[in-house]
């Protein structure tokens, strides 16, 4: 019997996390722009657009992911890492929707 | 021909030798056990200990507050009783014991005869119960820490605390959470590749799913806090001012590590009961769980939400308006996956038959309560409601209804669920009903009407009020419903006394017909052979399955290499990988965690030379437990059935001990990535203290260029050693020896060069923030470069005595990758410390 490397663990890991991965760096990014931003006194419309840019950046590649998840379903195989990929599929789902939320905020809330 | 891997009748004497192999220990020998059962068992006894002197703290608090202006506790014994309570139930209680249950179930749900490394899990254990007893102890002295169990500096600063009760919080936390980090890695790798033949993640039990997040939440979110211990406690014994304003710190600083692991904290606690009721519900009902695959998706998007919370507990702090939006919105999104969870359960429940049984109950009651929690939850992640109920009792009501709903329930449901598995009597339903019941309303009783008088104003943490306030008859009710939970634990602690008979060879069984592998028939050795697992609940689709792996047709009957032994499989297919041998009873564990914990109380009570002595002592129960285990391939492959031979040794990335390692760098990596956010964070809040204000002298390029040429040349060195090690019939031993001792030696002398070139700029670290920080990072890579050093000192013993070989070098690796990260994060602090002030100012 063969079995998957730490390589592939790590390839498939990597693959079901990449959506919340994605959105933690989003979130990261954000707050670290309106925290250092409002610290040094950057023009609150420049930390606006550059929040606005990482969220549609970071929809942008999510809805890519989900697309992506979805053309290479069939080419899975049907046991453990097609599991992985569906769970992948939801998390980025879930992780859009979040980025969504955050831009509720964006939206919103005056700076 | 037989369709099972094994053929009978097995061999005469197969399983008296496995009995054997595994038995208890007689005598005092008792302490030196390691067997998953046991260790689990006496972990979950243990916190279940710390639950009730919690509970007790918690009951006299309640009893001071039952009436106004009352005087039966004074304010600062009251002070340190609330800082107990909660630094108990959270740090001694809550994750210990999931953790605890994690140990004793996990390798009985994956058909494992052990967690790979037991007496990492006995060292958890030990450290845990010394430490623990021995923090708990230092209330009646008067020396327990009473700055709250979120201990946030000025008040806890040496300017107002300035005795050794903070200490205490610092390093007995600090020390428990090293306990905890050491309980994850174990489980992490135990889950991952210990699973039995067939068992693919798509089939684990949800039980693991929760454990296996669990354990990787606790790798990110713990180091924040060891982090901010060490810095506190570097501040209050040296003064390196990383929390005092004047001198260019912020106590907001240790509010966001505390709460970076503060929060995710909730969900590390709640997350395993999670998986605990996703085991029950399956169980109670006869039908799996709806939606398996969207829970574990809802676990895994509750771990990582759970990171993008913290600023939720520091809406009142002043935080431009927009990151707190972020907060409150990241707040309502984890909501989701949580509700996702609930409506799976909810779902299961129609889709089955709920049988009514105790552990049925406690789980009911789990989703009412932890649902009210979840929505007040949702009230207080909204800014403006935050403001109003901040350091309210409103709080305090709702994170009660979390976590008593959200774990205190579960554990209680795992207590009745799973004692069938380990004890000659399952526990008594009538007891059982009588102490839910009793949990059920004390719980509503007490924490409801916290809501009301929140509401009306009464401030968290004081330990009186006056009679006027209107806020008597809400705490009298709180007072009487928190007797009511104490009397449904003491009816639950006399039915454990009354009905749990601890057995390994005859207990009550499969009482609620479960599906999956914990409840295989099994003795002191686990399972007596490894079932293929080829769905989510194996026994309920192979009726024969209890008697098959009995009888030993599946795979290793018996001991092969006539010691403790486990298969393990990888990671994703489960698939048999090789035949790890498990190290049996030792004192070496016990006496390491009892000295280790010795040096860190000794220190905190400033007894220097004693504690020097305990942690030399330590050093060495370490060396000598460790210096057993890499016994190299002793054995030739063994046939585990099914004509599977596998071997008995293997190295490199496809060892457990390899996967610990790299758990381990990612613990400190997250420890690094913590300590450079502080250095951002402190930069943003006071430039003026930074090098382009004070006009303070960098070290010059030759410095940092030396120091990161060290480093490299000690990376270099030991790729060297590990070539070397390869060819060592060709070229001998003393290549490698060189090659690891050069590796030491220019490590060290990296450390060296970058704590002289800033000493020799005049940079003290208790000049200010920045003088703090840069000696702080300088301080984080010094200890790396010890331990690596050790490490490598360490291997060079081994290669004198003949223990490193080409294929015996498990050790060398783990040694190699721990210097690669060292120079590695070595590399980055140098680029931080000398490249960031240049850049930024």
């Amino acid at each position: 019997m063969i079995g998957v490397g730490p390589g592939g663990f790590v390839r498939y890991l990597l693959s079901m996390l990449a959506g919340p991965l994605i959105w933690f760096i989003y979130f990261s990014v954000i707050y670290g722009v309106v925290g250092f931003g409002g610290a040094f006194g950057f023009a609150p419309s420049g930390i606006r657009l550059f929040a606005w840019a990482a969220t549609l950046a970071a929809g942008a590649a999510l809805i890519l992911l989900l697309w992506y998840a979805r053309r290479s379903r069939a080419s899975i195989e049907p046991k453990g890492p097609r599991a992985v990929h569906e769970v992948a599929g939801f998390l980025t789902a879930l992780s859009l929707f979040a980025v969504l939320i955050e831009a509720l905020a964006l939206l919103i809330v005056p700076l | 021909m037989s369709d099972f891997p094994n053929a009978l009748p097995r061999p005469k004497g197969e399983l008296a030798e496995l009995e054997a192999i595994w038995k208890l220990p007689r005598g005092p020998g008792v302490l030196t056990v390691v067997n998953n059962t046991y260790i689990g068992l006496a972990y979950v006894a243990t916190a279940l200990l710390f639950f009730v002197l919690a509970g007790i703290l918690a009951l006299l608090m309640r009893l001071q507050l039952a009436v106004p202006d009352n005087t039966l506790i004074d304010q600062g014994t009251y002070n340190q009783f609330f800082t107990m309570h909660g630094t108990v139930m959270m740090f001694l209680f809550a994750v210990p014991v999931v953790e605890a249950v994690g140990i004793l179930l996990l390798p009985q749900m994956q058909a494992a005869r052990d967690l790979p490394f037991p007496r990492l899990s006995a060292f958890a254990f030990w450290a845990y119960l010394i430490g623990g007893l021995f923090f708990f102890g230092s209330l009646f002295f008067g020396l327990a820490p009473d700055g709250g169990w979120f201990m946030y500096p000025p008040l806890t600063g040496t300017r107002y605390s300035p005795g050794d009760n903070a200490d205490f919080w610092l390093v007995g936390i600090g020390f428990i959470e090293i306990s905890a980090i050491a309980g994850a890695i174990e489980i992490i790798v135990g889950i991952l590749r210990t699973r039995a033949p067939g068992m693919t993640l798509d089939k684990m039990p949800v039980f693991a799913w929760a454990m296996l997040v669990f354990a990787g939440m606790i790798l990110f979110a713990f180091p924040a806090v060891i982090l901010a211990t060490f810095l506190l406690e570097l501040e209050r014994a040296f003064q390196w001012p990383f929390f005092i304003p004047d001198k260019g710190g912020d106590p907001l600083l240790w509010q966001h590590l505390f709460w970076f692991f503060g929060h995710p904290e909730v969900y590390i606690i709640f997350l395993p009961a999670a998986g605990m009721v996703s085991m029950i519900v399956p169980a109670m009902t006869g039908v799996p769980l709806v939606g398996y695959r969207l829970v574990v998706v809802a676990l895994v998007a509750t771990a990582f939400f759970s990171f993008g919370l913290w600023v939720h507990h520091m809406f009142a702090t002043g935080i431009p308006e927009l990151s707190l939006a972020f907060f409150s919105a990241a707040s309502v999104a984890v909501a989701v996956p949580s509700g996702i969870q609930v409506f799976s359960w909810i779902a299961t429940i129609a889709a089955g038959r709920l049988r009514l049984t105790v552990p049925s109950l406690f789980v009911l009651g789990f989703l009412a309560i932890f649902v009210i929690g979840g929505l007040t939850g949702v009230m207080v992640a909204m800014v403006p409601f935050d403001l109003q109920t901040h350091d309210t009792y409103f709080i305090v009501a709702h994170l009660h209804y979390v976590l008593i709903g959200g774990m205190v329930f579960p554990v209680f449901a795992a207590i009745y669920h799973w004692t069938p598995i380990l004890s000659a009597r399952p526990l008594s339903e009538r007891l059982g009903r009588w102490s839910f019941g009793l949990l059920f309303v004390g719980v509503n009783v007490t924490f409801f009407p916290m809501h009301i008088v929140g509401l009306m104003g009464m401030p968290r943490r004081v330990y009186t009020y006056p009679e006027q306030m209107g806020w008597d008859w809400p705490n009298l009710l709180s007072t009487a419903g928190a007797f009511a939970i104490a009397a449904g634990v003491l009816v639950c602690l006399v039915d454990l006394a009354l009905n749990f008979r601890f057995t390994t060879t005859g207990s009550a069984g499969n009482v609620w017909r479960a599906g999956t592998l914990e409840w295989l028939p099994n003795e002191v050795y686990g399972t007596r052979s490894i079932p293929v697992v080829s769905s989510r609940e194996p026994l309920w689709d192979d009726a024969n399955l209890a008697e098959d792996v009995r009888a030993g047709r599946y795979f290793l009957p018996g001991a092969s290499t006539g010691g403790r032994e486990t298969l393990i499989t990888s990671p994703i297919h489960a698939d048999p990988q090789y035949l790890l041998q498990i190290p049996g009873p030792s004192w070496r564990s016990l006496l390491a965690a009892a000295f280790t914990a010795a040096f860190f109380l000794l220190l905190t009570v400033k007894l220097v030379v004693p504690a020097v002595a305990c942690g030399v002592l330590a050093v060495a129960m370490i060396i000598a437990w460790l210096w057993q285990t890499d016994p190299g391939a002793n054995h030739p492959p063994v046939d585990i059935g099914d004509d599977l031979v596998l071997p008995v040794y293997v190295t490199g990335p496809a060892s457990h001990s390899w996967w610990a390692m790299v758990a381990l760098l990612l613990v400190a990596a997250s420890l690094f990535i913590a300590l450079f956010f502080s250095y951002l964070y402190n930069w943003t809040v006071s430039p003026q203290v930074w090098p382009a204000a004070t006009g303070q002298r960098l070290p010059v390029a030759s410095w940092p260029a030396a120091s990161a040429t060290a480093f490299m040349v000690g990376s270099v060195a030991m790729a060297f050693s590990g070539q070397m090690l390869a060819r060592a019939r060709e070229y001998g031993d003393w290549p490698v020896r060189l090659g690891i001792a050069c590796a030491c030696l220019a490590l060290a002398a990296g450390a060296l060069i970058e704590l002289q070139g800033h000493w020799q700029t005049g940079l003290r670290p208790a000049m200010n923030s920045y003088g703090a920080l840069v000696y702080a990072v300088i301080a984080v890579q010094c200890q790396l470069v010890a331990v690596a050093v050790f490490m490598g000192l360490y291997t060079i013993a081994r290669s004198a005595a003949g223990m490193l070989t080409p294929v015996r070098r498990a050790t060398f690796d783990n040694t190699l990758l721990f210097c690669h990260y060292t120079v590695g994060q070595g590399l980055l602090g140098l680029l931080i410390v000398h490249g960031f002030p240049r850049i930024a100012g």
